[in-house]
């Protein structure tokens, strides 16, 4: 019983480049698992692939198994029936992926109608508990209104309700709140942790911010260049890390009541549309010997270092 | 806010006067249509020889023609002849050039490239040539003309709707359709289609009145609406034989259709302005 992908490559089609590099992760049902990388290291990629759902000129190789069963190169109409029914799909921005022209209540009964085999008026009925839930006052008349005339945080509620509309057993959340206010931020979150904890869901949360989804997960997996470097339960991953590149982003990081500047890691994250030769943070990296330049640390005891830091 | 739907765009438009002077020419030409359905001043066939040739006076508003019967009549019932062979073909050439447009966006690839190539093929010929030819051959009468009308409409719905859709195809909310489990056809009803119906409908204005304009080449060439019914095509050529005699004959059938043509083009390119920040997104 979980959502695995074992070793997953995405690559632009007909090139050798691959922009995810081997990744396998585990989520099981009830866990949360946090994803944290810089900008382009792979994170919506790597949740794309999960879905099934790369853009054209993407190829896909590995394995994506949900409860033992293999969805990489799954026709169709079996996605059909994983895709909002057993997973479901948070999006970044939440005004653009509702459907101007619908109600929310009639895109969330849709969804309801859809996957739970309900009535029109059943449907219905699920919409407005599901807008209760997720915190809309006023469900009954809110129902009737256009997405245009909701806030983001609001709105990301309302994509909420869709994604719940199908009774998922997984959520995939990519920067479910990057595009709203700070202040807003905190209660979505809020809501997601909830929401995914009393009904058992498993949940990937995405983030380009490592304290964010520190705060939230149980476990955490942390990306580079297309790559898991270092994953683990989060308190160990935050109170002794081994990989020198999470290391260095806890460096990076403003804390308050800490003296001294936050160090920023040196250099530049690498091009991936160039071959890559061992280890893809070794020229960034303070402990980096030949060895690491040649040959491709795997990941090993929840690290890909051949110099992993040791408390 | 940039993300307007076409739809509100429709309802914010402030009506401007092409748009109501257009409504107002197309939809009386259309009521007295309607109307003929019920109610007609004379019986539109009624032969009255006595009363030949009259000209318009209180009795005969547009006068009678070589046969004694009520111009006005006939203009009214050959209008309700006229916009059924119209709205037919506009209905079928629609629905068919709608779901053809639709699947080439949704399938990309193949389909879309035959498609495309199937409505170039189309466009390549003079549409009311090949709708003379058409009911030349397949015989004359409005279920052909019909027929050859909405053929010609195929290819322009098509392609309206491929363009229109093109980038709701890679939209967020078609991916998060797509994320929800949802089939390539009920997105494309449920999402695509609502978001571009605003246009379609502009559309669909504008080609009714080009398929009243074929309708009446077709009848006034006596290809499409047969005797004893009538149609402002069918009118205009009777009155043609007593032009100098009888210049009311045109007159009345002739305006009608002016009418409506104009008025319908006005209200399609009304529609247009008004939805024109609305059509500058989607393209
Ligand atoms: N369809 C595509 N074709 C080619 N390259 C792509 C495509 N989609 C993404 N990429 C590239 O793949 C890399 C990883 O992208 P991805 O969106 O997974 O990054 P990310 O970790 O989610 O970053 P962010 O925090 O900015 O969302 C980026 O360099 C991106 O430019
Ligand atoms: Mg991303």
């Amino acid at each position: 019983m979980s959502l695995v992908l074992d070793n997953v490559r995405v690559g632009i089609a007909g090139t050798g480049i691959d922009l995810v590099r081997g990744v396998s992760l585990a989520l099981p049902p009830g866990e949360t698992l946090g994803i944290a990388g810089e900008s382009g290291s792979g994170k919506s990629l790597t949740a794309q692939a999960a879905m099934g759902l790369l853009a054209p000129g993407l190829r896909l190789d590995g394995g994506i198994l949900l409860d033992g069963m293999r969805l990489d190169g799954a026709e169709d109409p079996a996605w059909q029936g994983v895709r909002g029914r057993r997973i479901a799909y948070l999006f970044q921005e939440p005004m653009s992926v509702l459907n101007p022209v619908q109600t929310v209540g009639r895109q969330i009964a849709d969804v309801a109608a859809l996957h739970q085999g309900l009535s029109r008026a059943a449907a219905r009925a699920e919409a407005l508990g599901l807008m209760q839930q997720v915190g809309i006052p006023d469900p009954e008349r809110r129902a009737g209104a256009y997405p245009q005339s909701f806030s983001g945080g609001q709105a990301q509620r309302i994509c909420l309700a869709v994604a719940l509309a199908g009774k998922p057993d997984y959520l995939i959340a990519d920067e479910p709140t990057t595009a709203l206010d700070v202040t807003v931020q905190a209660r979505i979150l809020d809501l997601l942790m909830e929401t995914v904890a009393s009904r058992g869901m498993g949940m990937m949360l995405i983030s380009h911010d490592l304290d964010l989804v520190a705060e939230r997960c149980g476990r955490i997996a942390v990306f580079y260049a297309g790559r898991v470097v270092e994953t683990g339960e989060t308190r160990r991953v935050l109170s002794a890390p081994r990989h020198p590149y999470t290391a260095g982003l806890l460096e990076a990081r403003p804390r308050i009541g800490h003296d001294g500047l936050p160090q920023p890691i040196p250099g530049q994250v690498p091009d991936l549309t160039r071959a890559v030769s061992g280890c893809a943070f070794a020229p960034r990296c303070p402990r980096a010997t030949e060895r690491c330049r040649s040959d491709d640390p795997g990941l090993e005891d929840g690290t890909a270092c051949f110099h992993p830091l040791m408390p | 806010m940039a993300e307007a739907s076409v739809e509100s765009a429709v309802v914010r438009a402030r009506i401007g006067p092409a748009l109501l002077l257009g409504a107002a020419m197309a939809g009386s030409m259309i009521a007295l249509a309607l109307i003929s359905l019920v109610w007609t001043p004379y019986e539109p066939a009624a032969l009255n020889i006595r009363s030949r040739l009259t000209p318009p006076g209180l009795d005969h508003l547009a006068g009678t023609d070589a046969l004694g019967r009520d111009i006005f009549s006939m203009v009214m019932a050959g209008g309700a002849n006229s916009l059924m062979v119209g709205l037919s073909a506009i209905g079928l050439g629609a629905v068919a050039g709608i779901a053809l447009g639709l699947i080439a966006g949704a399938r990309g690839g193949w389909i879309e490239e035959a498609v495309m190539r199937f409505s170039d093929f189309t466009f390549a010929f003079p549409a009311l040539l090949t709708a003379i030819m058409l009911t030349a051959v397949f015989g004359a009468g409005p279920a052909n003309a019909v027929a050859a009308i909405a053929i010609f409409n195929i290819p322009v719905f098509a392609r309206v709707t491929r363009g229109a859709a093109q980038p709701l195809w890679r939209s967020g909310y078609v991916l998060a359709a797509q994320t929800l489990g949802k089939g390539m056809t009920r997105i494309a009803v449920s999402h695509v289609l609502p978001n571009i119906s605003a246009l379609l409908i502009v559309q669909a204005t504008i080609q009714l009145a080009l398929a009243i304009v074929a309708e009446a080449g077709l009848s006034y060439l006596g290809l499409g609406i047969q005797p004893p019914d009538t149609s402002w095509g069918k009118m205009l050529n009777d009155s043609q034989t007593r032009l100098a005699q009888a210049p009311w004959m045109a007159l009345a059938p002739g305006i009608a259709l002016a009418l409506t043509v104009m008025g319908l083009n006005l209200l399609g390119d009304g529609l247009r302005d008004r939805l024109d920040p609305a059509l500058r997104r989607v393209r």
